[in-house]
This record gives structure tokens, sequence and C-alpha cells, in this order.
């Protein structure tokens, strides 16, 4: 009786015990793990939980499709980046970026879920570190445009220049939604080539030391209290 | 001993020169820190001469090229971002590619300048390639924890409040108006609709209760003239049936003013028409002479294309009549069909009773005694539709 006594009661309780820590556990630490260093040196500025304005979901799908434009392939290359920024664990798949740069209200398939600060962070990170390994590519771009200006050129003389453009442009039209005003603003292949070559120089902007704080700050400009 | 410090880029030179401030620690350090600036200088490729000049000169370019970047990626224009109207240096945007930096003239050059010529006021165009090499400089710069470490990248999003204010009011008030005007305008056009015109609805039809009365037990009420008014029990339960059989009382039945014959009440009759007699008609009719007639043009023409349709519509699953038939139809101010009679022949014909039988009313309420009736001429025409006008 008496050892019965003292086993009863001590062996469920430690067995839940054991149970309880071994579930809990791993879940804690993975989350723990899942926020990258890469992402730390970004402030939380979003304004209050609810996710990210709209005009940081614009620009950040906005950029990420300028980069598609410059490098055939950008798709692939941003889940590749991503894994090798150990990103994986926010962007876990080919569809979950869909998903998430989906976020951007002019889309087609435009999603009504928020896009978190810490989602943003990752394509933020994404876009820039894309962006340093184009800077070459941009800053010739960027040159060559600032020449066919300057001499009253159009852009679809240079070859290198009239691909982006041209592939930016199919790339807006068939994923933008038409019936947004902001969208149907974007009419003609001149205005086209403006956004084209703006995004351009703000990918410019993202090569730099502080490129990724830079981008980040600017998508909160007049968003926060 | 003096520190040099240099940050290249392709359009931008930053040259920095000062002196570490003499602590033991910088000085034993292989890149000591400078702390104290002395000059600075920035190259831009299309400029010859050097943008020079002191403490005061450098903090100022910074600080307006870091919030001028930030407004260039974020398109977002503040005016008061880096209080233009004190700082020496200052950057307009003249258009997407174009930035205006102009260097004003010292006013307030601190002691520590060597180069004591003051700098006239400069001013350069700068393509955006060579605003990010600017940038570029500026934030390597910020970056080396060894040149001037009090001086950091302070990055902060403009606040909401002040872009909110620098918007026209015009603008603001918009969205409102159109709201208004246009919930005003959907309440006219609600007041242009015209009121829904109520209609009686029509009561609804239980016969089941009723027709099995009258034809499991043997009514005498039905078919034959009876003194005692069973049709009493029109309306009620089984057992006020059989009470009301044990006691003859006629008084709930009878039409006010009219003869005790059982005969004469309406109720009586449209109870009875289930067990299908041609002789309730009759007193359909009867009573339709009986009662006040319809004289209302409007309403019996209503009451036409009403019984024209019911006709029609259960018509169509009929079969085709063999000769022409005419029914005058006893029709009460609802719609409701109380009565008919066939008129053209003394024969009772099959396809016109079974029509009728299955249009005519079965009461389970009461029916208004007496109540007004319009009569109406129904011909059938054989390979043609039916033809309804009033009698």
């Amino acid at each position: 009786m008496r050892i019965s006594h003292a086993r009863d009661p001590a062996s469920p309780y430690s067995l839940f015990g054991i149970d309880v820590a071994v579930i809990v556990m791993p879940s804690e630490t993975s989350l723990a793990e899942s926020n990258p260093l890469i992402l730390d040196s970004l402030p939380d500025l979003s304004p209050s939980d609810g996710g990210c304005p709209r005009r940081a979901r614009l620009q950040i799908d906005l950029m990420l499709l300028a980069i598609e434009a410059l490098y055939l392939g950008g798709a692939e290359e941003m889940l590749a980046v991503s894994k090798e920024l150990e990103l994986a664990g926010i962007i876990k798949n080919r569809v979950a970026l869909w998903l998430l740069r989906n976020t951007n209200p002019l889309r087609r398939y435009t999603q009504r879920r928020p896009l978190t600060a810490l989602e943003a962070k990752a394509l933020v990170a994404i876009a820039c570190n894309l962006a340093r390994k184009l800077t070459a590519t941009i800053r010739q771009l960027l040159l060559d445009s600032q020449q066919l200006r300057s001499r009253n050129l159009p852009f679809n003389q240079h070859l290198p220049l009239a691909e982006y453009l041209e592939r930016f442009r199919a790339h807006f039209r068939s994923r933008m939604n038409p019936k947004r005003s902001v969208v149907a603003a974007y009419d003609s292949d001149e205005k086209l080539d403006e956004l084209a070559l703006n995004l351009l120089s703000k990918l410019l902007f993202c090569t730099g030391t502080a490129g990724m704080q830079r981008f980040w700050v600017s998508l909160f400009d007049g968003e926060v209290e | 001993m003096t520190i040099r410090r240099q940050y290249s880029l392709p359009n931008c030179t930053l040259v920095l020169e000062g002196l570490s401030d003499g602590s033991v620690a910088s000085q034993l350090e292989i890149r000591p820190v400078l702390s104290i600036l002395m000059s600075a200088e920035c190259y831009l490729s299309g400029l010859t001469e050097p943008l020079t000049g002191g403490r005061d000169f450098f903090e100022s370019l910074v600080r307006v090229v870091s919030g001028y970047a930030q407004e260039f990626m974020s398109g977002v224009h503040y005016p008061d971002r880096y209080d233009p109207d004190s700082a020496l240096v200052q950057l307009h945007r003249i258009d997407g590619n174009l930035h205006r930096l102009t260097i004003l003239a010292g006013q307030s050059e601190s002691g520590t300048q060597i180069d004591q010529k003051t700098q006239p006021s400069a001013e350069i165009d700068l393509t955006t390639v060579q605003l990010f090499d600017l940038v570029e400089a500026i934030d390597q710069f910020f970056a080396d924890s060894q040149t001037l470490p009090e001086l950091s990248l302070q990055l902060t999003p403009v606040s909401k409040r002040y872009i909110k204010s620098a918007a026209p009011v015009a603008q603001r008030v918009l969205p409102a108006a159109v709201g208004v005007s246009s919930l005003a305008l959907a309440a006219m056009a609600f007041f242009l609709v015209p009121l829904p015109e109520v209609q009686r609805p029509r009561e609804p039809v239980r016969q089941s209760n009723g027709t099995g009365q009258n034809i499991g037990t043997p009514n005498p009420g039905a078919g034959t003239p009876n003194p005692n008014p069973t049709p009493a029990a029109e309306g009620l339960l089984p057992d006020d049936r059989t009470q009301s059989a044990i006691s003859p009382a006629p008084s709930q039945s009878q039409t006010p003013g009219e003869t005790p014959s059982p005969t004469s009440s309406p109720i009586s009759t449209a109870n009875a028409s289930p067990s299908v007699t041609p002789t309730p008609v009759a007193e359909g009719l009867q009573e339709a002479a009986v009662g006040v007639p319809i004289t209302d043009p409007a309403k019996i023409e209503l009451l036409n294309g009403k019984l024209r349709e019911e006709i029609d519509g259960v018509l169509k699953t009929k079969a085709p009549v063999e000769r022409e038939l005419v029914y005058r139809v006893s029709v009460a101010n609802d719609g409701a069909i109380v009565g008919y009679k066939l008129q053209n022949s003394p024969t009772v014909d099959g396809m016109g009773e079974a029509l009728f039988s299955e249009l005519l009313y079965k009461p389970v309420g009461t029916r208004p005694p007496a109540e007004p009736l319009a009569d109406f001429r129904v011909v059938f025409v054989p390979g043609s539709s039916v033809q309804v006008s009033p009698w």
C-alpha cells in the first residue's frame, strides 16, 4: 500500500510535465529563431499592429516587379535569396511569396489579408539584397537613360533600357487590375516608362550602405503618428 | 596629428580632416577616432572646386541630403523635414531626375574652420545617380564609427499630422461632400418610387379538414335543404359541430335581414362545395342576386382579368371542350369564385365542372354574409381560348 501511494501521484504528473515540455519547447525556440538577424536593423514602425500601410504594400510589390523586369528569373531568385537570408521561415514557398506580394491593393488578385511588419521586412530585405546584386546594371541603365534624355532621344534607342522598360510594362499590365483608377492612370507607354525609371532610381538607393533602412523608413513616411 | 578620412564614390568624394580628442585610448588604436572636425570637402563630378566648409556646413549637408533622400524614396514632400531656412545647404527637386544642391554663404562659420575664405553661394544640379553617390558617401561616413561617432544616421518617418495638414481643405472635404450628396440623391429617388399596393392576402385554403368532415360524415346540410342549419359548424372544431347538431342554434350563420332558409346562407354553399354537386351553384347565384352587385367598372374589370387568369391557369391542364359552354360565374370582391352555373345546356359538362370545382372558393373562415358580388359570362369555345366578360 505505501509503495503504491508514493508512486501513484508522482508518476502521472511527471509524465505530464515531460510531455508538456517536449511539445512546447521547440515551438517557442523556433518562434524566437524566426526573427532573422538581418531584420533587426529595421525598426518597428507599423502604426498599429494591423499590418503595413497601403502605400508600403504597393511600393514593395512595385520594387519587386522592377527587379523582375531587370532580371529574368527574378521571382525564382527571390525565393533563393529568402533562403540565403534565412527568411524561409517567413516566406515558405512560392505561393506564400505570391500571397504576400498580392497584398498590393492594385493587383488583379489582391489579397485582403494584412501584410505583417515581419513579412514586409522580409520582402524589403529580399528586394534590397537583389538590388545590391544588380547594382552595376541599375547604375548603367540610369546613366544611359540620363544620356538619352539629355540628347532628347527616345528610350528604345538603347537596347538594354528598352528591354527593361518593355518587360516592366508587360509585367505591370498583366498583373495590375486595370479597373483601379491608379492603374488606369498609367494608360500610355510613356507613363509606365516614367514609373519604371522612377522605381529604378529608388532601387539604386536600396543598394547603398544604409539602403535597406532608408527604403524601410521611407515606406512609413506620413503614415505614423 | 591630423586625421584624414575619405569616402570615395564614382561621382562624389567626401574628405574629412580633423583631430582625435587626444585621449590615450584613442591614440593606441590603429585607426583613431576623428572627434574634432576641422574641414570637410565634398568633390562632386561636374564641379571643379570642391564644396568646403566647417562643421556647420558638414552637419547641414548630411542632415539635408539624408532627409532629401528619404523624401525622394517615399515621394512624400514635407518642407520642414530639415528646416531648410536655417540650413547652409539646400536641396530642391527640379524634376524626377535632377536635384539642385545649393550652398549658401556661411554666416555662422565656427572658429574651428581652417579654410577661412568664405564660400560663395554655389549651385549645382545633380542627376539621380550623382545624388545617390552623395547619399552613399554620407551613409558610409555614418557607418564609420571611428569618425565623428556622435553623428549617426537618424531615420524617422514623417508624422501623419504634418502630411494631413498639408492637404488642402477642399481635397479633404470632397469625399464627405460626395457621400452626403449621394445620400440625398438616393433619398429623392426613393421618394419617387410609388408606394407598393397592399393586396389583401388570400385566406389560406385549409380544405383537407373541412372536406374530410363533409365527405366522411353524411352531412345533411351538404346537398339537401336542412331545417337545422348545420353549416354553423363551419370553421369550428368537430366537437362543436356535434354540439351544434344536437342543439340547433341557427343564429350563427343567419344572414341578417334574410329569410332563415338555410339554403340562402353563402357559408353553407361554400362549405358544401368540395363534394361537387350542381345544386349549391344555384344557391350561390341566388345569393349573388340577393347581395349587392358590384357596380364599380374598374373593379369589375379587375375581377374580370383575375378570373380569366385563374381559368387560364387551370385550363391548360384540361382537355379541350367539344362544344361551346356558357357559364355564369359569381365572383366576390376579392376575386374568390363563390358560385357558377352552366347556362346553355341542361346537362352538366364534365370539363367545366371539374374546372370550376377546382377554382371554387373553399372557405375555412367565415365569409361576410351578403357580400357584394359580380357576375361574369365565361364562354368556352371549342378549339380556342376562354372568353370572360361581365354578365
